[in-house]
Formats: structure tokens, sequence, C-alpha cells
């Protein structure tokens, strides 16, 4: 199992990755983070253990797209200062997260309520919150923002010539592949600090 | 003949020790006399005196001009003189890229950019107050999802008793869930911050 997450994890970056690079931030992001709240009712609803696996392994697939997207969401607005608080208080609800669950789950699981209930806990605080960043969070990356720019500005001045530095590049299957895929080897194999920190997670 | 061949090895000998002088073929006496004369001028600077040093020595303008020309052409043909001329072109290169970085973005009006640095749409630019609204708001988003990863190990033994399996089986739940978030999770925290 340990070996399927390693492998797993190797090749993780394919998912959210690029599609956060072509689709911007926040389209990706609350595309997976609904997807997770919505695969918690299966899971509350469960009748077998096939059920309770597959909601669970899909609640984590598309639970992961705020861990991947946000990173980059926070360097589109934030200063080089601002980032390490940014950054600080991010991991913190990362980490402290599967830390209270437990707690948390034991709780709700001896009560009267049920261990049902852990999901529809979770469905009813993640809901309410992805909500509200939905209303809050608009889209930060800057090619994709651009782009929007620049088909507005071509329907409204009618020059269709107008176009975003990033939309001189074409993303196509192949191009995704090569230049998303090899990166994080390259950088593995090239920097030093991402060496460390795969190292030290 | 053989006095013709040492005197070319001897005038490229001046530029450069390796240069091909077989290659270049020197049409007649004369030039090869005025390619020594034309390599003493560019020697001596092209000033005007020079050139009527030349004159008062009676060499004639149009040989001395083609002696020039030949000697600058073995110049270039010559092996060694390649490397550095190549260099030179690297230079150049490296000169108008550096030009394109510096004039692109204004040179090409079709290019659509954030109105000046302190465009509000820009993200950069948000005000403080949304900035750290937005942080604030998926941070706690991102606590329930993490949440949801471990909230599953405490009703193991319960769920494990309902659906008549052992709990090892029923921590699948907990590590099902992980290798999803290992899917999609990714060091790409990290790669996007060198990315963009």
């Amino acid at each position: 199992m340990s070996q399927f997450l390693l492998i797993t994890e190797f090749i993780g970056p394919l998912l959210w990755g690029p599609l956060s690079e072509v689709y911007g931030r926040t389209r990706p992001l609350f595309f997976g983070v609904a997807l997770f709240c919505v695969f918690q009712i299966p899971l509350g609803v469960a009748n077998s253990l096939t059920t309770v696996l597959i909601s669970r392994f899909f609640a984590g697939l598309f639970g992961a797209a705020p861990l991947a997207i946000l990173g980059g969401l926070y360097v589109d607005i934030l200063s080089p200062m601002d980032m390490g608080i940014a950054i600080s208080l991010f991991s913190g609800s990362v980490f402290i997260g599967p830390a209270a669950g437990p707690i948390l789950g034991s709780f709700i699981t001896q009560s009267y309520l049920g261990w049902r209930w852990t999901a529809w806990i979770t469905l009813i605080f993640s809901t309410p919150a992805t909500l509200f960043c939905y209303l809050v969070t608009p889209e930060t990356f800057e090619p994709v923002l651009l782009q929007w720019k620049a088909a507005k500005l071509r329907h409204e001045t009618k020059d269709w010539a107008l176009h975003a530095k990033s939309e001189e590049q074409k993303v196509d299957m192949h191009s995704l592949l090569t230049k998303y895929l090899t990166k994080p080897m390259r950088m593995i194999v090239k920097e030093p600090i991402v060496r460390i920190y795969q190292m030290s997670s | 003949m053989t006095n013709i061949a040492s005197q070319t090895t001897f005038t490229q000998d001046r530029f450069s020790p390796e240069s091909i002088a077989p290659l270049h073929p020197t049409p007649n006496m004369s030039s090869i006399g005025t390619t020594l004369d034309g390599e003493k001028m560019s020697a001596n600077d092209q000033s005007p005196t020079s050139s009527i040093h030349d004159i008062d020595e009676a060499i004639p303008k149009s040989l001395e001009a083609g002696g020039l020309g030949s000697s600058n052409i073995d110049f270039e043909k010559s092996g060694l003189n390649h490397a550095s001329t190549t260099a030179v072109g690297g230079d150049e290169e490296e000169a108008t890229i550096e030009e394109q970085m510096q004039s692109q973005p204004p040179a090409d009006p079709k290019i659509v950019t954030w109105n000046g640095p302190d465009d509000p749409e820009n993200p950069k630019n948000f005000t403080w107050f949304r900035k750290w609204l937005i942080v604030v708001s998926t941070a706690v988003m991102t606590f329930w999802v993490s949440l949801a990863s471990s909230i599953f190990s405490s009703t193991v033994n319960v769920t494990a008793r309902e659906f008549g399996v052992s709990s090892e089986v029923m921590l699948l739940g907990v590590a099902l869930f992980v290798v999803g978030f290992a899917f999609g999770k990714s060091r790409i925290q990290t790669l996007s911050i060198l990315l963009l």
C-alpha cells in the first residue's frame, strides 16, 4: 500500500498541476472541492464496504485540489513578505486538520449521532466554507486573466489581433505532457531545494 | 612558385599560424605583394597619412584595395579565426536577446498587459483586506478538507462491525483517501512558486 502511495505521489503533479496551469486557479480548485463535498454524501448513506471505500478514495482525490493549487494562488496575490505568513497559516490548517480529525471523529462516533455523521459534519462545514471561498476568491492566475482581458478587448475594439502573451503558446496534449510532466522531474534533478523538500516530505 | 607559397604562408602567419593557405587562391604575383602592403597598411592604422604614404610609394589604389580584400577573405576563411567569429556572433545574439527582453513588450501593441503597475485588476493590487480574506477563507476550507482525511479513522471499529469485516480492511477508508490525496496533492506548492 505504501508503495502504491509512493507511485501515485510520483505521478501526482499530472492531475491538478497542469489543470491549474491551463484553466487558472479557481476553476480546478472549486471543481475539486465541490466534488469533495459531493463525495461525502455516498459516504454518509453507504450500505456497503465498496461504497465507503470508493467514496473515500474520490473524496481524497478531489480534496487534494486545494493542497495543490492554493500555494500558487497565494503567490499570485501576495508579496514574498506576506507569503510566509500565508503559507504558515495554510500549512497550519493542513496539519491541524488531520490531528483534529480523530478527536472530532471519535466524539461524533461515540455520541448518539453515529459514524455516518462524520461525513455529514464534514459536508455541513466544508460546503459553506467552500461557498464562501467561491464568493470571495476571483481568478488570480495572471496568464488566464490576461487572456480574458484580451478576449474582452477583442470584442470591444474589433481588433482581432489583440492577444495575451500566454496565448502565443499552443496548449495541446503534447505540450502539456512534455512541459508539465517532465518539469517536476527536471526540477527534482536540478534544484537542490526541491530535493530537500522532497526528502523532508 | 615555391617563392610565392612561402610568401603566402608568411602573410597568413601574421594573422593566424594555422590558416589554410591552399584554400586561398592567389590570382597573381602582384596581388600577393599588395597583400603584404595592405596588411602593413591595416597594421599601420587606416589614417589618411598612411594612404598618402602608400600613394607616395606608387602602389596602384585598385590593386591595393584588391589586396586588402583578398587578405580579408582569407582572414575569414582561415579555420582558427572561425572560432573567434562565432564568438562574436554569440555576443551579438545575446545582445539581441537582451534588446528583445527590454523592448519587446512595448514594441508589440497587440499584446494585452496590465494598465501600468497600479492596475486594480491585477491580483497583486488587491486591497489588503481582500487578500487576507482570500487567504483565511481558503485556509479554513483546506482545514475541513484535510480534517476529512483522518476523521474516518475514528469510525473504523464501528464500521467494521457494521459491514462485518476486520478493522484492517476498514482502515482502507483512510488509506484510500490518502492515496487520492497523493494523486492530486503534489509538490506543486513548491513548483508553482518557481514556475510562475
